[in-house]
């Protein structure tokens, strides 16, 4: 089935009502419709489905920034000062690895 | 609304995902701002541990950087304990077992984890499609929860939500152990209480019993008191206090109260003494007794109200003088202080309630007996348990059936280790509302002036209620309207005194015997007090309190 939408303040309306199955669908937009990048016009164009006050986004970006000092901090480290690894724990991490969890 | 999460998303930010992580922090940051409770799933620690390591391993190697096993490792475990600081861990449960025959047992996990809670109050957020496409409520993603309208928290009367999260591993481990042990009563769970409960007060014995109710029972029982006893107490306390000494045959004497304290009024109950012993009711309002027999004067119950001790100098100097013993209810007072000693220390035995709302509280029914008498701590032990004696099946007195449960008891002894501070924190919170509701508050119209409670010097409450008085009646009324119409919940503690009550109608005193009493009767109410109480809900409170009303 085909339908039109009406792409507006970063969400898609479609023109039709619509009852769907699922919550999640892949809408295919043609690339000739992806606007380049463009600064002074991206208010216009990025898509703003949700919305989060300035505090929430501080905390947000705090732990974020928490994560990746860790990530600096721990890869610095030699690895005598890692944790070791057993041969038990490394053959259930490689039961893990088939797993696609992206 | 709470949030568990599932792997994806702690994944997600542990590992930086570069599409992801961004949102996923903000799902988790707004919830834990709008005052819910972020949730990791015990059953999933491995799965959030291998899954981390692998994808920073995959990462990392497409940016070109491969990672030994060690600094996955690493990184995996660094990053799982800073995000784990500030998170609830929800028990694996048994019927969260066995799910192999589900076609995802991890997510099957989960769900049941789901059915167990209540809907609405929590979802999982995930970004798994298959999850999501289930088309379940209780299952959003980052994108859904965020865009959801975030819903207005309630203040609560009382807390004991925010109270279980902060010492759940504890409260669960206690009750898992009672179950595996099968101790159900009289466990070893009882006694550890017992103990430090007795020290905590500072006294001899700690008998644990089924209710305060029970307390109350045992501690008269213990004293042989029957027809023809008069016992004194206030008529501003819950029916408990004087059901008691009816249910036994022995007379309530009502004692007006102190008008700033709400505890009985010591020069009141000299004047009541009197009046019992001369049989004389002109000096003092006195009961109908059964064909108009002389009472005679046995004990003492002073309450220690919302949580402020009575005051135990001056009652004990009368009940010494007169040859009678106190038995202090405590139920509201655990944890208060009078002139250096702790509640529940300052009588011949002191009873106190676990009931759940009550500073220590249990979930049900609890309580204990506390004393320093050798003798009195046999008898209480006896009476608990139908009257024991030596041997099991002869008895040596009439007792009750009076035990504390071992879960009970092993609830409260998770509880205890927070209590402390738990007092700490409610003193802090009585404090603020002090400080908000006093006239110097802005806004505040003198015409509207509520008075709030006074704590005499040396004396600590443990603030089991928060109570103000309006002016009148009808003021009251006007107050309570106004908090219910913004959702603010408030009681009355308590609107009928005893002696006018039907149930000791039987006692024949009227309407005017004890004015101060049915003044505040008529006054009196409590506001939302628990320790976690925010300054922010407090505000409201006050604020809606102390406006000026609409003319």
């Amino acid at each position: 089935m085909e339908i039109q939408t009406v792409w507006q303040n970063g969400v898609f309306k479609p023109i039709q009502p619509l009852r769907l199955k699922h919550m999640l669908v892949t809408i295919k937009v043609p690339d000739e419709e992806i606007a380049d990048f463009d600064p002074a016009n991206e208010k216009e164009y990025t898509s703003e489905p949700y919305k989060t006050t300035p505090v929430v986004q501080g905390r947000a970006d705090a732990l974020l920034i928490r994560m990746e000092q860790i990530h600096n901090e721990i890869l610095a480290l030699p690895e005598d000062q890692l944790p070791t690894v057993t041969d038990k724990q490394l053959e259930r991490i490689r039961a893990m690895e088939m797993r696609e969890d992206r | 609304m709470d949030l568990l999460l599932d792997v994806n998303i702690v994944v997600d930010i542990c590992a930086l995902r570069e599409k992801f992580s961004a949102i996923a922090a903000q799902a988790v940051e707004q919830c834990i701002l709008s005052g819910g409770k972020v949730w990791l799933y015990a059953g999933s620690v491995q799965t959030y541990d291998y899954n981390l390591r692998n994808e920073l391993r995959r990462a990392y190697l497409s940016k070109g950087r491969q990672l030994s096993n060690a600094q996955c490792a690493g990184l995996s475990k660094a990053t799982l304990i800073e995000f784990a600081k500030d998170k609830n861990w929800l028990a694996a449960l048994s019927a969260e077992g066995n799910v192999f025959e589900a076609q995802d047992p991890e997510d099957e996990q989960f769900i049941r984890a789901l059915d167990r809670l209540i809907p609405g109050e929590i979802a999982l957020l995930t970004r798994d499609e298959q999850l999501l496409n289930k088309q379940d409520p209780r299952i959003l993603s980052p994108e859904q929860y965020l865009t959801r309208r975030p819903e207005a928290r309630p203040i609560d009367f009382i807390d004991l939500k925010g109270q279980q999260n902060d010492i759940r591993p504890a409260l669960e481990t206690g009750i898992h152990r009672v179950l595996h042990h099968g101790q159900y009563i009289m466990g070893p769970e009882v006694k550890e209480l017992e103990e430090k409960l007795a020290a905590y007060v500072g006294a001899k014995h700690a008998i644990g019993c089924a209710s305060g109710t029970d307390a109350l029972l045992m501690a008269l029982m213990a004293y042989g008191v029957g027809p023809g006893d008069a016992i004194f107490t206030t008529p501003f306390t819950f029916i408990a206090t004087a059901e008691v000494i009816s249910l036994l045959g022995a007379t309530p004497v009502f004692v007006d109260i102190d008008p700033v304290t709400f505890n009985i009024d010591p020069a009141k109950l000299e004047q009541a003494i009197q009046a019992v012993k001369t049989n004389d009711g002109s000096l003092h309002p006195l009961p109908l007794t059964p064909n108009a027999l002389p009472l005679r004067p046995r004990g003492i119950i002073p309450v220690d109200l919302f949580g402020l001790p009575a005051d135990y100098d001056a009652i004990n100097a009368i009940a010494r003088d007169h040859g009678l013993f106190v038995i202090e209810d405590a139920a509201q007072s655990f944890g208060a202080e009078y002139k250096g000693k702790k509640a529940c220390s300052l009588a011949d035995i002191a009873c106190t309630s676990f009931f759940p709302a009550k500073p220590l509280g249990c979930y049900g029914d609890g309580g204990t007996c506390f004393t320093d008498d050798d003798g009195l701590a046999a008898a209480l032990d006896s009476i608990r348990v139908h009257g024991k004696g030596s041997h099991k099946y002869d008895n040596a007195r009439i007792g009750i059936n009076g035990r504390l449960d071992t879960l009970q008891a092993a609830i409260l002894l998770a509880k205890f280790d927070i209590f402390p501070e738990e007092v700490t924190l409610r003193q802090e919170v009585a404090n603020r509302y002090s400080s908000l509701l006093s006239p110097q508050s802005s806004r505040f119209t003198p015409d509207a002036s509520l008075l709030t409670p006074h704590v005499p010097a040396g004396y600590t409450s443990a603030w089991a209620q928060y109570s103000v008085l309006a002016k009148d009646e009808a003021h009251r009324a006007a107050l309570l309207k106004r908090l219910q119409e913004v959702k603010i919940p408030a009681a009355i503690y308590y609107p009928k005194p005893l002696h006018l009550q039907t149930a000791f109608a039987f006692l024949g005193y009227k309407d005017g015997d004890f004015p101060v009493t049915e003044d505040m009767a008529g006054r009196i109410f409590s506001i939302p007090m628990h320790p976690y109480l925010s300054e922010e809900n407090q505000k409201t409170v006050a604020n809606v309190l102390m406006e000026r009303e609409e003319k």
